[in-house]
């Protein structure tokens, strides 16, 4: 039988312990992946400046200097037009990195926003939710890109020179994967709620007259953190993966913008003849995606509210 | 229990006739029918021989009608013609199915068969080297773009090696088949370890810390029973539930691997058939691709139930 | 639990190793090729009916299994292929006519023209049924009728009627009297024997039920070298030799056509020997050969042949900037075709002066030309107003800025660095060009019909030898909203003299005359730039070395026609 008042005291929000040291210590590869991935963002911030101080933007194009070995003007080369490689990876870390997270967090909120009430409330509504989360999960990603793709956003209003630029593309890959992406995170939150919804401080909320809202907010959510948090570190790493699929079918960052999925698809057909157009951009993503994974993982170990084993 | 499942039919039927309607809209409103193609490519096409099609393929008729068209001929069990492979679209399907049921399951038998040993191990070892080193590896395989993966494999062993064949489907014997579903399984299974991996490790390493063990510990049981004997057995309830799901998933087949490796499955049939308007393939491919799914996901929720006593089925 | 674990590694481990221990030889050499010939294409025919929907794999397929009446060969001349003497108005063969009291024949004049064909006797279909002048008449009824699902009608309207004089000689009735009064190419013979009873069943289901779909393996559908022996849908097809082939023997016992759509994986494929050629006509990019051959030109043949795809730059003529011709002219001058061709085509694509190939007969260079010269192109833009600013870029008097945007299709990697190279030398004279690609059936089923560019569309038309551009140049045929966007010339061109030229072209039978008409055009096109011409793609033939005989003949009609040419050198 376990404790009613124990429970009932327990903290309602985890606590990070005061020993972040220790805890720091026992997720080597955690920290080694923050690392990385700053590493990663200060690279994709510094850009501008590298291809300044290398006097080679982004679309500098130079016939004559295609595929060129790495040299001191070009670090690490110069791709099939002759533009430099390394401001090309800063400036596509810039879109990859940043459509992963924004793309990411949108699709979490969306998922708690159905997840939890579904899981909370169960009965009909958890049905009708899960339903159509099913249904989304079921829905053909490609017809539905390939509609967007040919929305003029010019006719919806949105300034024409905005809804031509390359920009426009990746608020356009941003948005679908949001309203796809929240799937997981929506199951996930609905399972975890249903496991907790049935723990005895939650009962003994509810006993007490708790409002759902307050229940949800203040009781359910915290727990929810953790699992949340781990989920969207690990979706960043999808949608980093996602758009390189996109950009296979076709349908990702249009050029000349740089994203590390296109400058991979592109690189396929060159495997042979230029394999490092290729492995830099695959290692770039592999790098990073990994790194989220390993950080996810390792929060997952650190902030677990229950403590750690002995 | 049985008005539960009664429920969960009506709301599964729901489901796909709203998916059906959706599905149908949204390839009707794709840009560029393959007939308005012709135009582009056959300049002794008129605008005459564009109606003269439209018409025949029954084009002409507005969104609606086409559907409610399709709607009824598919509850009497009429799905039509392919427009792609000029075939009763339900052999196409079936055919198809059964090609996708053969990769998919084997990708997927592997990447149990490795993940959820490993994930155990890993959760007991939680925080030594062996840990780490299996979640790297884990991690390695879902890190990567899969037709990137698909292209490496191809090159490392079919070129370079020239152990396996670089695609397709072999000649129809079981051996040939086997030979060529190698590299795709491989490369499939790949990918869904490391997801797999992570959620057996999670609950597993939850269920260890549990008091029931710190029991069974102290009565003297050696480590390995206490995990396979005790903890595994908890551990499973949430790693059986997304076995589930991800058994559901696997009928919509896998787009990317299927392209790259040539190999005729539900996933690339059900891309070619949208990108070609093909609407009767299309559709009979999602909708058992959903129906599937949708199943799947009741077994998984009626195991989570039967599974764990804490959680009533409403 | 562990046990267990520990039992499937090592089941999994002796299945690999089962699996890897099966391991056959590459099929490189031509001794197991005389036994099957494994040719990889980009695409799987959708339908094997001859008239219903082209496509380039269909067309290949063909080639194999059937052959043409008349066709183009490789030096670009009408020769017969089933027919025995090439009719001529000059062989008497042809004769002019005057048609039939009421005939509509679109304003084209008050005379047809009888034409006679005779098939070759020993032409036999693969059962050994003879191909008789009933086939032809049954192939017109179907092409004729408007539920059958045939695509292009028009050239079967065309026909006034066919005569059958005997069993295998046979008179055409066309409603008009044009140069191409004796191509009989795209008529393509239907066995009557077989698909008479599916057609007459049904006509409206003829399309779903036509033996070449339902039962494709039937040797009487087919009457070429080959014929189906098997077929993997959306696979494989494979071709085994025809018993009743009258002509030259092939080499090959069998042939197997694999599609394999991803290019790298095409590439892969033909390294690892599962397949043992590419065909050109269906194959790899141009760039993407050209990098093949650098690292295995050694292992394989590869031959490049120019094709009749011209690509070039489409503008919208209403829109303000493009619409104006001094524009044009300095677009062309401010880009380095030939650089951008010797870089990244090794130079193997054909520069292009107009929308006429070097190699159609009537071609002349005697024409404006636009060599690569910035500062003619910064006067050009000076002239047509828009200066340039301190920023760097153009503008006019109002300060709009000298901006459009170039569109083309996504996920084509040729076209997308072409487009990158261009966008950043029009750069240097000042223009902001911004790109903005589409999927193919976005922009070819909408955008370019319906004129929804502002700016240049980047793509190919693909043509015939010696076509009269009707359809991309003639004022009727520009695509509106009336016509229910029918018609090429979605650039809206429109030139009295060019309409004119265009309707004389089509019925001058003197050869001589129409030279001249030729080159009038050519002169008119460069002087007024309807398209800014870029160049014809070429297609890459990768294939062993020992294969020889094959010759692309660089029009739309694929090698496939003369397989029976094709050899085994020692």
């Amino acid at each position: 039988m376990t404790d009613l008042s124990a429970d009932a005291a327990t903290p309602v929000a985890p606590i990070l312990r005061p020993s972040i040291g220790r805890l720091l210590l026992a997720q080597p590869l955690a920290v080694a992946a923050a690392f990385v991935i700053i590493g990663m963002a200060v690279l994709a911030l510094l850009a501008p400046a590298i291809a300044h101080w290398l006097d080679a933007p982004a679309d500098a194009v130079d016939l004559l200097g295609r595929f060129s070995p790495p040299s001191p003007e070009h670090p690490l080369g110069t791709d099939e037009l002759g533009r430099d490689l390394l401001v090309r990876l800063a400036y596509g870390g810039r879109i990859s990195l940043g459509l992963g997270c924004v793309a990411a967090v949108a699709a979490s909120l969306i998922g708690i926003a159905i997840g939890l009430p579904a899981g909370y409330y169960g009965g009909r509504f958890d049905a009708l939710l899960m339903r159509v989360t099913d249904g989304v999960i079921a829905l053909p990603l490609l017809p539905l890109l390939i509609v967007l793709a040919a929305i003029d956003l010019g006719k919806l209003g949105l300034p024409p020179e905005w809804a031509h630029s390359p920009v426009a593309s990746f608020w356009r890959v941003a948005i679908l994967v949001a309203l796809v992406g929240w799937t997981t995170v929506a199951r996930l939150v609905r399972g975890t709620t249903l496991s907790i919804r049935e723990r005895d401080y939650v009962r003994a909320a509810q006993a007490i007259g708790a409002r759902p809202a307050r229940i949800m907010l203040v009781h359910i959510l915290p727990n929810l953190a953790t699992p949340v948090l781990v989920a969207l570190t690990l979706s960043v790493g999808n949608v980093i993966l996602f758009e390189s699929v996109l950009s296979f079918l076709g349908l990702g960052i249009q050029p000349p913008w740089p994203s590390w999925g296109n400058m991979l698809t592109n690189a396929q057909e060159l495997i042979w003849s230029a394999p490092m157009l290729a492995i830099w951009p695959g290692l770039f993503i592999f790098v990073t995606v990994i790194a989220f994974n390993l950080l996810g993982d390792g929060l997952d170990a650190m902030l677990d509210p229950r403590g750690r084993r002995d | 229990m049985a008005v539960f499942l009664i429920r969960r039919l009506i709301d599964c039927t729901i489901v796909l006739v709203v998916m059906s309607f959706v599905v149908y809209a949204l390839i009707g409103l794709m840009p560029g029918d393959p007939i308005d193609l012709m135009v582009t490519s056959d300049p002794t096409l008129s605008a005459a021989d564009i109606a003269r099609l439209k018409a025949l393929y029954g084009l002409d008729r507005p969104l609606i009608d086409r559907y409610l068209a399709w709607a009824g001929d598919a509850l009497q069990g009429k799905f039509g013609y392919s427009r792609l492979y000029v075939q009763p679209a339900a052999a196409i399907v079936s055919d198809r199915l059964g090609n996708t049921v053969l990769l998919m399951g084997l990708a997927f038998a592997l990447a149990a068969a490795i993940a959820l040993p490993a994930g155990a191990i890993a959760a007991q070892k939680s925080g030594r080297l062996a840990d780490h080193v299996i979640n790297l590896v884990a991690f390695a395989g879902i890190s990567m773009p899969q037709f990137w993966l698909a292209i490496l494999a191809i090159i490392v062993f079919a070129v370079l090696l020239g152990w396996l064949p670089a695609g397709g489907m072999g000649n129809g014997s079981i051996g040939d088949t086997l030979r060529h579903l190698a590299l795709p399984v491989f490369t499939l299974a790949i990918a869904s370890i490391g997801g797999l991996l992570r959620y057996t490790r999670g609950a597993t390493r939850e269920v260890l810390r549990q008091d029931f063990i710190r029991t069974a510990r102290a009565k003297g049981l050696s480590e390995s029973r206490v995990l396979w004997g005790h903890a595994m057995r908890n551990a499973m309830i949430p790693v059986v539930t997304i076995l589930a799901l991800d058994f559901g998933a696997l009928f919509s087949g896998a787009l990317i691997t299927e392209t790259m490796f040539s190999w005729l499955g539900m996933g690339k049939t059900i891309y070619d058939a949208i990108m070609g308007n093909d609407y009767n393939l299309a559709l009979l491919g999602l909708l058992i691709a959903t129906a599937l799914v949708l199943l799947c996901n009741l077994l998984a929720d009626l195991a989570y139930a039967w599974l764990d006593p804490r959680v009533r089925l409403r | 639990m562990r046990r267990l674990a520990r039992l499937l590694v090592v089941l999994c481990g002796l299945a690999f190793a089962q699996v890897v221990a099966a391991v056959p030889a590459a099929a490189q050499s031509a001794d197991v090729a005389r036994k099957e010939f494994v040719i990889g294409i980009a695409q799987y025919p959708a339908t094997f009916h001859p008239n219903i929907e082209s496509m380039m794999a269909k067309a290949y397929l063909l080639g194999f299994t059937q052959r043409l009446v008349t066709v183009y060969d490789k030096d670009w001349e009408l020769v017969c292929m089933l027919c025995t003497e090439l009719p001529t108005i000059e062989n008497g063969l042809a004769v002019i006519e005057k048609l039939p009291e009421g005939t509509d024949n679109g304003g084209a004049g008050e005379n047809g023209i009888a034409v006679t064909y005779t098939i070759d006797p020993k032409a036999v279909w693969g059962d050994g049924t003879p191909i008789t002048t009933d086939d032809v008449i049954f192939t017109w009824e179907v092409g004729r009728h408007p539920e059958s699902g045939v695509v292009s009608g028009e050239g079967y309207r065309r026909i006034l009627s066919i005569d059958a004089i005997d069993d295998k000689t046979f008179v055409v009735h066309q409603d008009r009297v044009d140069f191409t009064y004796n191509a009989m190419n795209d008529f393509r013979l239907l066995p009557a024997h077989i698909e008479r009873a599916i057609f007459e069943g049904n006509p409206r289901e003829y399309r779903n039920r036509t033996a070449y779909d339902t039962n494709p393996t039937d040797p009487g559908l087919w009457y070429g070298p080959y014929r189906v022996a098997s077929v993997t849908a959306g696979a494989e097809i494979v071709l085994e030799r025809n018993p009743n082939w009258w002509g030259a023997a092939p080499a090959f016992d069998r042939i197997r056509l694999v599609a394999i759509e991803n290019t790298a994986a095409l590439e892969a494929n033909l390294l690892s020997g599962s397949i043992q050629m590419i065909a050109g006509e269906l194959g790899l990019s141009l760039d993407q050969a050209l990098a093949f051959e650098q690292r295995n030109g050694d292992d394989y043949k590869v031959i490049y042949k120019s094709a009749l795809f011209y690509e070039h730059l489409e503008p919208n003529l209403d829109g303000p900037i493009v619409g104006d011709l001094r524009v044009r002219q300095a677009l062309l001058h401010a880009i380095d075709r030939d650089a951008i061709n010797r870089q990244l085509f090794a130079g193997k694509q054909t520069i292009a002066l107009t929308n006429v190939n070097p190699l159609d007969w009537m071609y002349t260079a005697d024409v404006v030309r636009y060599p690569y010269d910035p500062a003619r192109a910064a006067a050009l833009l000076d002239e047509a107003g828009w200066r340039e600013g301190p920023d760097g870029w153009r503008a006019n008097d109002a300060g709009e800025r000298l901006a459009f945007t170039l569109m083309s299709t996504a996920g084509d990697r040729s076209r997308e660095l072409v487009e990158q190279v261009l966008q950043n030398q029009w750069r240097e004279v000042g223009i902001d060009v911004s790109i903005r690609n589409q999927p193919a059936r976005v922009l070819f089923g909408e955008t370019i019909p319906q004129r929804k560019f502002d700016g240049l569309a980047l793509f190919a038309w693909l043509s015939a030898p010696e076509s009269v551009p009707r359809t991309t140049m003639h004022s009727t045929m520009i695509p509106t909203e009336a016509n229910n966007w029918q018609g090429q010339n979605s650039a809206g061109y429109s030139s009295e003299r060019v309409d004119a030229l265009i309707d004389a072209m089509e019925i001058e039978l003197d050869r001589e005359k129409r030279g001249e008409m030729w080159r009038e055009l050519q002169r008119l096109y460069a002087e007024e730039l309807p398209a800014i011409p870029l160049w014809f793609r070429s297609q890459a033939f990768i294939m062993p070395t020992w294969l020889g005989g094959l010759e692309p003949t660089g029009n739309q009609y694929p090698t496939s026609l003369w397989v029976e040419t094709w050899s085994i050198a020692e």
